[in-house]
Order: structure tokens, then sequence, then C-alpha cells
């Protein structure tokens, strides 16, 4: 008997580390009136680097820091390139950078729960929403006033206070098809109607209309979030957005983007594999010249497809509208965007790059590798063969992000479900509002 | 006569299982060999082999220093793995009281725990306790992960040893600590070979928890340099089979060479 | 008798580095786990709610979760049948010495070696719709190319197959080891009193061979029941949610979904079915060896 008292000791004794550990994390929840008291200490001490830097404007920089981004391959030696530059000039910094591609936004997830961040991070498109309780304003930076006035909209919270550098801005709108185009004999569509006939005149002719590579389920749910600016942000006749700010959208409004979705899908005017191709296959598919349109905001692959096949030339154009009176629009955004960790030991030392990188022929150095428009003003970087287009389409106007704006954090991934759902089969047009609508108000409870 | 037909029967089935089995390395040595902007068949073979893939793999990926990541913590892990593994299954053999019945059981229901359902726990407790992008938080988790199975196998296997072996050893005044160490432990070389095998093959192959404990770039793995060429930034599909065809090529040496190993360490471990 | 006492103590203190491991590692994040099901935690904020069953109740109304669990058993059960069925064919096939006998068994096993994410890759270079291998062929005798995954049900059995193809030589070297534990002479004097192939088979062969059929089984169906690599790697889940695991569930819910709190609900009701299902098949199939011995 006495030798089994014994070793269950001993097991117990294991137990009671393990309870041990479970003290020390359970306390992290006490972490949160902390963090933001040190919010307001961090501003304050950094007015005070700010004119201690200018005096100390030669002496030399020292320390280590890391700075994490999911930047393209392309971006990504851009700013690599530039990060190597500043080490060269500051002998005493070592800065790691990394890109983290898809896995990206989980990796940041578990990083926030157990709030051990990279110094300098990528914010992709977050940086108000999710990402602000952890970075640190950067109204102060002598750069925030280059931010293009336009474009502001897109990276400031209520109060005004702006998180990241900007770097370029995405542009979400059609992808066409130059040469299929031309021998269809039709113009740029203006209006979905006139997309979707325009698929038909090419489904006669063998050609996909719109090209969805929907394993990634953000394919379909970026189709719906630039579709929804023309369906529901820049109408003349609706007031949707205030509805959906405040929370008495009438969620009804929504069937006609998710009966688009399906329209497209029944007619044939997707392609075969809409929902089984992979993102890697989009480029190569474009190639082929037997895609009409795409709806993305990746400009980028205009220029990934003329690499494969010099032959396949497409164009950019705005989002399709509802009816020929409403005006057009693109969908943007922040896309290559860095902030501050607001707990970081090397503050001094991250301002200094944001800084460096913000110069502008860096910021054009990254905005011709990734084909996309700055988002500082001043610079004025040769995109290449979209570099016409974005000329042609200057006046017109860049709404934020739908999602962004007029949801509440975690919609995009119901976008998502219902978007690859609905392709699949597995959802009807009713089920997918009521699923918007639902995760809708629980988010809203929840933030 | 009757024989012969059979035997010749027998290497046209073996010819088609093989067609089967080795169609997936032929298509990925075959794409990377092929460039982006060749649309040919994934069977055609590449008639100008375009070499550059590889170079490309292996800048890109950064694929010598996560082989050699890897190789590290496949290592000391294993380590872990063998000496506290056949440890504890001694007794758990050999003794087989309520307890530890009971503790076997369970220990052989952690082999079933997915590693994802306590993923977010167990990374908010390495984080408290400074095991991120530390050599020894990977290795400690991974061998833990592995252990189980570990165990299962030197278990079974002590069960088949003879019970009159350490018996005898006891009489002759051999402590069952004395037995374990002098008697039991010979036995195992087998056994430990496979244990090896398995686990080594498992972690090199492990995606889950170096994804999340290991984020310094220089501390990355294969599974890590693998997965960034299938994301959407890296459209190079040539390089990116070349990266896996390379990343493959260790374990399928191993096991090509060590074949004999294995077979013995297998037939130890699943017939008691 | 103290004597023996001191010594068995002793002997117990073996396990304990194992034991403080798996506590550590393993035991306290899931029960941490548990504690967080009860809460709407978002996966990275520092504040969240206790909210009580309120993930349980929404587990069993929710489609996708019933979708996943289906799909649960089927790449477990699917996996195992086909593994073991093939790799006991290929064993029985490939015991015996002809040319290319051990070439046979080295292929069949290589693609174990391989990790099922890269698996995955390589397999939907294989099924794909557009350039895909199998197409490819398809379109040879004059078809039309099949998009093959994007029928959820047909996709969650060609992951299935995938899977036990990859892992099947792991299976047959298991059954090649039990055939060779296997004494000749059962089978010479089998055939002596004019048993045929099958008869043998059927009543020597096998039953001799269920020890290695239950460690192989009980193997193959936790490795099933866990699937996750290959899944996202050649569906991610798709089409829509119809090829999820529960596995896939899990990350989908904590890392896209936004909803810790109801994937750790998951989690833990996914441990507890692999943990029911794996005592029950090995109690039954232990139950059935040693009824044999």
């Amino acid at each position: 008997m006495r030798k089994s008292v014994k070793s269950w000791l001993a097991i117990g004794t294991a137990a009671i580390v393990a309870a041990g550990l479970a003290g020390c994390s359970g306390s992290s929840s006490s972490d949160a009136p902390a963090a933001e008291a040190s919010k307001t200490e961090t501003s304050a001490e950094a007015e005070k680097a700010d004119t201690a830097e200018s005096k100390e404007e030669s002496k030399n920089l020292e320390g280590e820091i890391e700075i994490v981004t999911n930047a393209n391959e392309q971006t990504y030696n851009a700013v690599n390139e530039i990060l190597e530059q500043f080490m060269q000039e500051n002998p005493g910094v070592k800065i790691s950078y990394t890109t983290q591609g898809s896995d990206y936004e989980q990796l940041m997830k578990a990083r926030m729960a157990s709030n051990d961040l990279p110094d300098i991070f990528a914010t992709h498109g977050w940086s108000v929403v999710r990402y602000s309780e952890y970075l640190r304003p950067l109204n102060d930076q002598p750069w925030f006033s280059e931010i293009e006035p336009s474009f502001l909209e897109n990276v400031q919270n209520a109060d005004g206070q702006v998180f990241v550098l900007p770097l370029n801005m995405d542009q979400g709108g059609l992808l066409y098809n130059k040469k299929l185009l031309t021998e269809l004999g039709v113009d740029i569509p203006k209006t979905w109607d006139e997309l979707k006939d325009i698929c038909e005149k090419g489904k006669e002719k063998g050609y996909t209309g719109v090209f969805i590579a929907g394993k990634d389920s953000r394919q379909p749910a970026s189709l719906l979030d630039i579709a929804a600016q023309t369906y529901l942000e820049v109408r003349n006749d609706q007031d949707y957005t205030s509805q959906l700010l405040d929370g008495s959208f009438d969620w009804n409004n929504w069937t006609p983007l998710s009966q688009l979705l399906v329209d497209l899908k029944e007619s044939g005017y997707l392609n075969e594999d809409c929902v089984t191709c992979d993102t890697v296959d989009i480029a190569p598919r474009m190639s082929e010249n037997n895609v009409l349109f795409l709806i993305t905001s990746n400009m980028d692959l205009i220029r990934q497809a003329s690499e494969l096949n010099p032959d396949a030339q497409y164009g950019m154009a705005p989002i399709p509208t509802v009816d020929e009176s409403q005006e057009n629009v693109f969908a943007g955004g922040e896309r290559e965007a860095y902030g501050v960790w607001k707990d970081t030991k090397h503050e001094e030392l991250c301002l200094e790059v944001l800084k460096y990188l913000a110069k502008p022929e860096n910021v054009k150095k990254v905005c011709e590798s990734s084909g996309k428009r700055s988002a500082l003003k001043g610079v004025d970087p040769d995109l290449g063969a979209v570099a016409e287009d974005y000329k042609k389409y200057a006046d017109i106007k860049i709404s934020p992000t739908f999602d962004r704006v007029y949801l509440p954090s975690g919609m995009w991934s119901t976008m998502r479900t219902i978007g690859s759902a609905l392709m699949g089969g597995e959802m009807s047009v009713e089920e997918s509002v009521k699923t918007m609508e639902t995760d809708y108000n629980t988010l809203r409870e929840q933030n | 006569m009757k024989k012969k037909d059979r035997t010749w029967l027998q290497t046209l089935v073996a010819l088609l299982i093989i067609a089967l089995h080795i169609t997936p390395f032929y298509i990925m040595v075959n794409m990377s060999l092929k460039e982006l902007s060749d649309r040919s068949s994934r069977w055609m073979p590449a008639l100008h082999p375009y070499f550059q893939n590889y170079p490309t793999a292996i800048e890109h990926g950064n694929l010598l220093s996560a082989m050699w990541n890897t190789w590290i913590i496949a290592f000391l892990s294993v380590i872990i793995i063998v000496v506290a593994g056949a440890m504890a299954a001694y007794p758990l053999a050999r003794k087989t009281s309520r307890r530890n019945r009971i503790i076997l059981t369970l220990i052989v229901g952690v082999m079933m725990v997915p590693q994802l359902s306590i993923l977010v726990p167990l990374y908010k407790e390495m984080v408290s306790l400074k095991g991120i992008n530390h050599l020894w938080g990977i290795v400690i988790v991974s061998a833990t992960f592995h252990l189980p199975m570990a165990i299962y196998m030197y278990s079974n296997f002590i069960k088949s040893i003879p019970k009159d072996l350490d018996e005898a050893a006891m009489i002759d005044g051999c402590s069952m600590m004395q037995s374990f160490f002098y008697v039991i432990l010979p036995c195992l070389k087998s056994t430990t070979v496979s244990v090896i095998i398995l686990n080594g093959v498992g972690i090199w192959n492990d995606y889950q928890f170096q994804l999340y404990f290991l984020q310094k770039p220089a501390m990355r793995t294969i599974t890590l340099a693998i997965s960034t060429f299938f994301t959407d930034s890296k459209q190079d599909l040539g390089a990116a089979a070349a990266a896996a065809f390379i990343v493959v090529l260790p374990p399928v040496m191993a096991y090509i060479f060590l074949q004999k190993y294995f077979v013995k360490g297998a037939m130890d471990s699943a017939v008691k | 008798m103290k004597q023996k006492q001191t010594r068995s103590v002793s002997i117990d203190v073996l396990y304990l580095p194992a034991l403080v491991l798996l506590t550590v590692f393993v035991v306290y994040p899931l029960l941490s786990g548990i504690q967080i099901s009860f809460t709407n935690w978002n996966g990275y904020s520092s504040t969240y709610k206790y909210v009580g069953f309120a993930n349980y109740v929404k587990m069993f109304k929710d489609k996708m979760f019933y979708t996943a669990l289906k799909n649960t058993f089927l790449y477990g059960v699917g996996s195992t049948t086909i593994q073991t069925i093939v790799g006991v064919a290929y064993a029985l096939l490939l015991q015996k010495r002809f040319h290319g006998q051990t070439l046979t068994r080295v292929i069949v096993y290589l693609p174990a070696m391989i990790a099922s994410l890269i698996m995955g890759y390589i397999s939907y270079f294989l099924v794909q719709y557009n350039h895909g291998a199998i197409n490819d062929i398809v379109m040879l005798f004059g078809k039309a190319p099949v998009d093959w995954m994007a029928d959820g049900k047909r996709a969650v059995w060609i992951i299935v197959v995938i899977n036990a193809l990859q892992f099947v030589g792991k299976t047959m070297i298991i059954m090649i080891a039990g055939l060779q534990g296997i004494p000749e002479s059962y089978e010479e004097a089998a055939e002596i009193d004019g048993a045929g192939y099958l008869q043998r088979l059927r009543y020597i062969t096998l039953p001799l061979l269920l020890p290695a059929i239950t460690t192989s089984v009980v193997l193959n169906l936790i490795g099933g029941l866990k699937l996750f690599g290959i899944i996202l790697s050649t569906t991610s889940g798709g089409p829509g949610y119809s090829s999820h695991s529960l596995s896939t569930l899990i990350n989908y819910l904590y890392f896209q979904n936004q909803n810790a709190g109801y994937s750790a609900a998951v989690g833990l009701c996914l441990f507890v079915i692999i943990m029911i299902i794996g005592t029950i098949v090995r109690r039954f199939l232990e139950k059935k060896v040693e009824g044999l011995s």
C-alpha cells in the first residue's frame, strides 16, 4: 500500500509542476490595463526620442530588430535590398527580415495571443481594426504629412491616429484580356450586366468568363468584397453604408451579391475548376489566353501573365457598376505597410528604419517591384504595362476596401465561407445571407 | 513449370504496383526539370531539362540551412525519445499493476491527441517558458509528441522478451533496475533502430509545431521552407518541385540503405 | 516482502521523465484547452468572456461540424480499410522470392517518407482539372476532363485513397513481418491435407496474422482520424467546407474564423472521439488475439 502512495506522490509532483505553469500563464490576462498604461507612456517617450533624434542624426544606431511581413517575393526582395542598405550605413544594426507568405495571419494571431510581436511588422490591411492595440501611433513622424490624402482614411482610426507607414496600395477592380475583348468586338464592360453579356459571347467561343482560383477561399471572398463596392457602397439611391455601421442594415440587400456569384457559376461563366483551382495556377492560366476577366486586387498578375506569355496582355478597369448612372470606383486599401510594436525595446531604431523606408527613392523601388501605386506623395514609380491604365483612371475614386470599413472584424472569414460554399453549391443564396446576418450580429456584439 | 509461370505473373503485378507508387515521384522530378512557361503535359518527360530550378530552389528556399536545422532538431529529439521511451516502457510492460496499466492506456491515449487540438494553449505555455525560437523548445515538444509511439513500441517488444530472462537475473542478485540495464537494454537494439527511423522521419516531415515554435528565418526547417514555395506569392512550380525533391531525398536515401533494419524493427514492434 | 516493495517503487521511477514531459506539454495544455472552450476568446485579444456551454450548444447545431465529423470517420475508417486490405495483399505477393521483389517493397514504402503536406501538393498536380496528370490520361481516351475535387464527397474519397496509398507501405511491412513469423510447417501441413490457397489463407494465414493486423489497424486508424496536412494541400477543406476533417476545421475556426473558444470545443470533441474509438478498437482486437492463443 505504502509503495503506491509514494509513487502516486511522484505523479502528483508532476501535476504540481503543471499547475505551477497554469499559474504563470493565468496571470497574463491581467495584462490588459497595463498595456493601456504603457500606451500613453510610449507616446510621451516618443516625443522625447524625436527631439533627441534630430540632434543625434549622425550618431550610430545600434541594436537587433525583427521585421516580419507577408509580402510576395518581388516586394520582399525590394524591401530587403533597402534594409540591407540601411544596415550597411549603420553597421551596428542587425535586422532580421522575413516573409511568411500565407501562414502570416495565423502566425501573427498566435504571437498576439502571447503578446510577443516582432519589432516591426506588416499589417496586411488590418493596421486599424486588428493591430492598432499593439501598435505605436505614428502621427508624430516626419513622413506622416506625406501620406496621400485620398489614401489616409484607409489607415486612420476614428481619432485620426495612424499606426503604419504605408508604402504602396492595393487597387481592386476588373482585369480584362485585351486581345480577347478585341476579338469579340466589345468594349470594357461598364456594368455587371454588360460583363455577363460579354461572358455569354465568350462562352460560345469556349472562353472562361471570370476566372476564380477557389481552392483558396479568399478568392471568391475577394470577388464579393470588391463587388460590394458597387452593390452596396457607392449607391445613389440607398444609404447602406451608414446602416451597416449603425447595425440597422437589412441583410436582404446582400442577396444580389450572393446571387451574382451563383449566376456566374450557373451560367457557366466561371472556369470549370472554379472551386478546386489553386492560386499558383492563376498566372499560368491567364497566360493561356482564354480567360476574359478576373476580379481581383492583385494587379501584379498582369505582369506575371505577360512574363509567361508576352502575347497575354491584360488591362485594368474599375469595378463594374449595378446600373449605368452609377459612378465608377476602384477598391483600395493598404498593401505593404509597416507598424512598430508598442512594446518594442528598440523604438528609436524602429522609427529610423521607417524613416529610411519612407524615402521617395525607396518607396519608388517597392512600388515598381510590386506593380502597385505609391501611398506617399511625390513618388512617381514606373509601373510598366499597367502604367497606362493607372494614368487613364487617375481620376477615378478609390474607395477603401469594403469589409475593412463597413463590417466588423472577423466577417472576412464569413465571406470566405459563404463564397466558397455558394460556388460549391453547399449553400443556397438565402442561407448565405442568413449566415452573414448572424455572424455580423455576433461579431458586432463581440467587438 | 507451373511455379515459373507464377513468378512471371508476380513480376508483372509487381511492375504495376511499382508504376502506381512511383508516379508521384515521377511527376515531382519531371516538374522540377521544366520551366514554368513549359505548359506540356505533366507526363511528358522534360526533353530539354531545365536544371536552373535546383539552384533557384536552394537559394530561395535557403534549403541547406533548413536541412541542417531539421537534422539537428530530429537528432536531439530522437535521443530524448529513445532514452525516455525505453526507460518508461520497462516498468509499464513488466509490472502490470493497476496503476501502470492505467498509465500505459493514458500514454497510448496521448498518441491519439491531434497536435492541433492543443496548439493554442501549448503555444501560450511555450511563450511563458521562453521556448519560442529556441532549439530546446521545439526539440522538447517534438520529442514529447513522439514519445508515446516509442513507449508503445518498446513495451510491446519488452512484453515479448521472456520474463524468465530478467527473473533469472534477479535470482542472481540483480535488482529490477539492474536487470533493466544489463539484460533488457541490450535486447532493445533492433527496436531502437526502428524507433529512430520512424520518429526521425516523423520529425523531419513535421510541419505544425515548427511553424509556430520557430519563427526566425535562420531556424527555418524544411517543411517551412517548402510551404513558402506554395503560397500565392511565389508562383514558381518548377523550383517548388525541385525543393520538394531535394528535401525528400535524405529520408528516402536513409530508408533505402537502412531497409533491412527497418523491416526487422517493424517485425519486432508489430508482433507481440 | 519489504525488500520487494522498495524494488518495485524504484523501478517505476523509470517512467517519471516521460510522465513529466507528457504532463507538462500535453495534459496541461489539454486542460487549459478545456478552459478556453468555455470562452468567446477570438484567439489573440487580451480580453474575453466566459460564455458557459454556448460553444458546445453551437457545435451541435453546426452543419459544418457534422460534415467534418462524418468526414473524420470516413478518413479514418476508409484509409484503414484500404491500407489493411491492400497491405495484406501486397505482403502476400511480396513475401515470396521473385525478380524485383526487393525493389517493389522499397518503392511501395517510399511515399511514406514524404511529408504529407508535400504529398498533398503533388497530388494536387495529379487531380487538378486543367493540366492535371490524371485528366491528361482521361483526355487521351477522348473523354472530357473531370474536375475531380469539385464534388465534395468524391474529394473526400480521393483524399482517402491518396492517404491510404501513401502509407500502405507501412502496413505492408508490418504484414510481411507478421507473415515471416508464421512457421512454414503450418502451411505445408495444410497443403498436404489438400487445402487450397484460399482455404489456407482463410484458416491459417489470416488468423495467425491477426496480431500484426491489430497493430496496424490501431496505428492507421489514429493516423486517419488525425488527417490534416494532406487535406490542406489538396482541397483546403473545400469545395465550401465539404472535405474538412475535424482537424482542419479546428485550424479553420481558430485561425480564420477568429473563434478560438469554439475551436477549442471542437478540439476537445475530437480528442474524446479519438480516445473512445482507439480504446474500443484496441480492446476488441486484443480480445480476439487473446482468444486465438
